[in-house]
């Protein structure tokens, strides 16, 4: 009877198998330069550029961290300069967004339309257009040598407005217009009724921001003059130095720094980034 | 919660624009910023002290505070100036490569520190005379200083060739080199590779341009209007041997990314028995050579003619930014330039890199030649600077890399893919550096 039901229970697998298996396949592909990366972390120098080579560390080393955390070169204020710009932006950015997505959606104003196509123009630029003038503009303002630079130009995010509207667009007016009979002002409409019914939204733009921000290496490259503004992205072609020789066990544990908080937040907001596409019906 | 997180964010916001607004408390001093190449591991370690030294005691004294900026590469830095210069961002002091000194130069970025070192008596004849051969250093001017000069030698498992009986001097010429990398050279009963005995990178302005000069030509004329070697048969000499000692297979073809560092790994792992490579990598390839258990053997850079041995010098010079930078901080900056021409921080230079000590007092200073009996691999760059004459500066030529460039691609083809002859990779850099000329 067991056997019966077992081998039934075969029967209906054996389709869905080349599916998972393909799946298996993908996500190995995905995964293994991740792991690759951890695994050479903690790899002295020799190991990590042997070949054949090896899947798991022969020798298990954390001189590579300890390099890192005891080299002159300052990291934790890279690491600094990164969380404080990143929050910075995200902060930023929610405050003119909300506002902003909420007026396009729910509000009627004087050239609405053509404002919104200015919103989805500023959407369509490629960033590195405006890179020289940018540059200039906060030379001009002597704002170079600063965080300034790596926070001002991210304070208004298009694609955020963008999205935004599209969720609150997706909520009836009539909760607005009873709220409204009811006696609630704009911002507590906007805060408190409308925010919390597009919280996936507002996580998936977040979220978005963060790598974004994160990982943002040209940017910095350009506009900070000093180690003092720069951040961890900065570190790890700090020590790139190709003259010496590169060492890429090195190089994986400042990479292992660098993405490691990205991957926490990712694992936190993936169902949030999920439900709002799924909503948006962006998906 | 809500108001937790609302405030916490709040609170990230001012911090990083009480944060962002915050600037160095460097007190009255005059800053001088300083953009240079180097930036991890020993070298960074050496750099940092020399700042720190110099703030803390002539800094101090002359109310001057050094910040040195770890910019990228030579091609990063140059850009780097030209667009600060641009914008009035510009640094005090810059490193730039050789090849990139003469453009700052025309362009007037770079002041002239000849005055500077009159006034102050910084004795210009100690230099090494061939560093003097740059441009904007003749004429009695004094654009730039050699910083961090570096240039080509021979390194080779010492190791392996002790224990196969191999030795090579110490100025060797091409046909010793490749007896002794042919000696180095192994395969396994099925043909199978098990250690070349060297490879060669393809970077024409530092190690082929020497090989066209060790045979009476060059790789472009003094004027840079010509290309000599295309039409003596020294370029065909140079790649036809090439070619010929890839295809006979002791000597390994380069990788299309990342070769340099790729023959290194090769080497660490004894597959590779030799290799040509700047003296600037000397503190990591001994490093790692211990690392992996590796005795190393270093020599000067082969030569074709024992009679006329050639070596390019490559590197970085450190200059002064003249352009947006008042009289104040220039010579302030000179302060510092001056310092780093001291015995004392050319051996702190070399200790931590391999880089070429550039006076002719520092052979003579305790220091160093303490640090060369303890490691005198780390002097052969130096004697070869010295006792034979041979380094030379490269006259300025203003489409240099991309000549350089149009090597590097006929080279490809004739040593990655075999897919054309000598001759035809001659002909080719003939075809297509025409417009150049």
């Amino acid at each position: 009877m067991e056997n019966l039901q077992l081998k039934r229970r075969l029967r209906n697998y054996l389709p869905k198998l080349p599916m998972d298996l393909l799946k298996i396949a993908m996500m190995l592909v995905f995964v293994f330069p991740f792991y690759w990366m951890v695994i050479t972390s903690f790899k002295p120098y020799i190991e990590s550029i042997q070949t054949p080579p090896t899947l798991w560390p022969v020798t298990f080393t954390f001189e590579n961290y300890e390099t890192i955390f005891s080299s002159s070169v300052n990291v934790w204020q890279y690491a600094q300069n990164t969380v404080v710009v990143t929050l910075s932006v995200i902060v930023l950015q929610l405050a003119i967004m909300i506002p902003a997505a909420y007026g396009f959606a729910k509000r009627n104003f004087p050239l609405k339309g053509l404002l919104f196509g200015v919103v989805l123009v500023a959407f369509m630029i490629p960033g590195q257009i405006t890179y020289i003038t940018t540059y200039l503009m906060f030379s001009k303002a002597r704002l170079i040598n600063s965080l300034w630079p790596q926070i001002l130009p991210f304070g208004a995010n298009a694609f955020g407005i963008f999205m935004l509207r599209q969720a609150f667009k997706q909520l009836p007016d009539e909760i607005v217009e009873s709220a409204r009979l009811d006696g609630a002002g704009e911002l507590k409409i906007m805060f408190q009724i409308m925010l919390p019914m597009c919280k996936s939204s507002i996580i998936t733009i977040a979220m978005f921001s963060f790598v974004d921000t994160w990982n943002s290496y040209f940017w910095p490259l350009v506009m900070t003059n000093s180690e003092q503004y720069r951040p961890l992205t900065m570190y790890v072609e700090k020590i790139r130095d190709v003259e010496q020789g590169l060492d890429w066990s090195l190089i994986m544990s400042a990479n292992c720094l660098l993405v490691l908080p990205v991957l926490i937040v990712f694992i936190f907001a993936s169902k949030k980034i999920i439900q709002a596409f799924a909503y948006n019906g962006m998906k | 919660m809500k108001k937790l997180v609302s405030i916490l964010l709040t609170l990230t916001l001012l911090f990083s624009l009480s944060a962002a607004a915050m600037a160095e408390e460097t007190g009255d001093n005059i800053v001088i910023q300083f953009w240079h190449t180097r930036g991890s591991g020993t070298s960074y370690e050496g750099l940092k002290e020399s700042v720190d030294n110099f703030n803390a005691t002539i800094g101090k004294e002359k109310g001057i505070t050094v910040q040195e900026t770890f910019i990228g590469d030579y091609t990063a830095i140059m850009t780097k100036t030209q667009l600060s210069v641009q914008s009035g961002e510009q640094p005090q002091i810059v490193v730039a490569s050789n090849t990139n000194t003469a453009p700052l130069v025309e362009d007037g970025i770079l002041v002239d520190m000849m005055p500077y070192a009159e006034k102050s008596g910084f004795d210009v004849s100690n230099l090494m005379d061939c560093f003097m051969q740059i441009y904007g250093n003749t004429d009695g001017q004094l654009h730039s200083l050699p910083y961090i000069r570096s240039t080509p030698l021979f390194y080779y498992n010492k190791t392996m060739a002790d224990a196969k009986g191999l030795t090579i001097s110490s100025n060797p010429t091409i046909d010793e080199m490749v007896e002794f990398c042919k000696g180095l050279y192994e395969v396994d009963e099925n043909g199978e590779v098990l250690v070349y005995g060297l490879e060669i990178v393809s970077d024409f302005g530092y190690f082929q341009a020497a090989n066209l000069q060790q045979l009476g030509s060059a790789l472009l004329a003094d004027d840079g209007m010509s290309a000599p070697s295309l039409e003596d048969g020294t370029m065909l000499k140079v790649l036809t041997d090439w070619r010929s000692w890839v295809d006979e297979g002791w000597c390994r073809s380069f990788d299309a990314t990342n070769a340099g560092d790729t023959m290194q790994q090769l080497f660490f792992q004894n597959k590779l028995g030799g290799f040509f490579n700047s003296s600037a990598g000397m503190r990591s390839i001994t490093e790692n050579c211990a690392e992996a258990g590796i005795e190393l053997g270093v020599t000067y850079y082969p030569t074709y003619d024992a009679e006329k041995p050639v070596a390019e010098i490559g590197g970085g010079q450190i200059g002064i930014v003249g352009q947006g930078n008042s009289e104040e901080q220039i010579a302030a900056a000179w302060e510092f330039v001056q310092y780093l021409m001291s015995d004392e921080q050319i051996t702190l230079t070399s200790k931590t890199t391999g880089y070429l000590p550039t006076t002719k007092s520092v052979a003579n200073y305790e220091g160093m030649i303490e640090f060369w009996n303890e490691n005198p691999l780390f002097k052969v760059a130096y004697d070869q600077l010295l006792e034979n004459g041979v380094c030379q500066e490269k006259p300025y030529v203003p489409y240099l890399q991309d000549y350089t460039q149009y090597c590097a691609d006929a080279v490809s083809l004739l040593i990655q893919e075999k897919s054309i002859t000598p001759e035809e990779a001659v002909q080719q850099i003939v075809d297509t550096s025409s417009i150049l000329f």
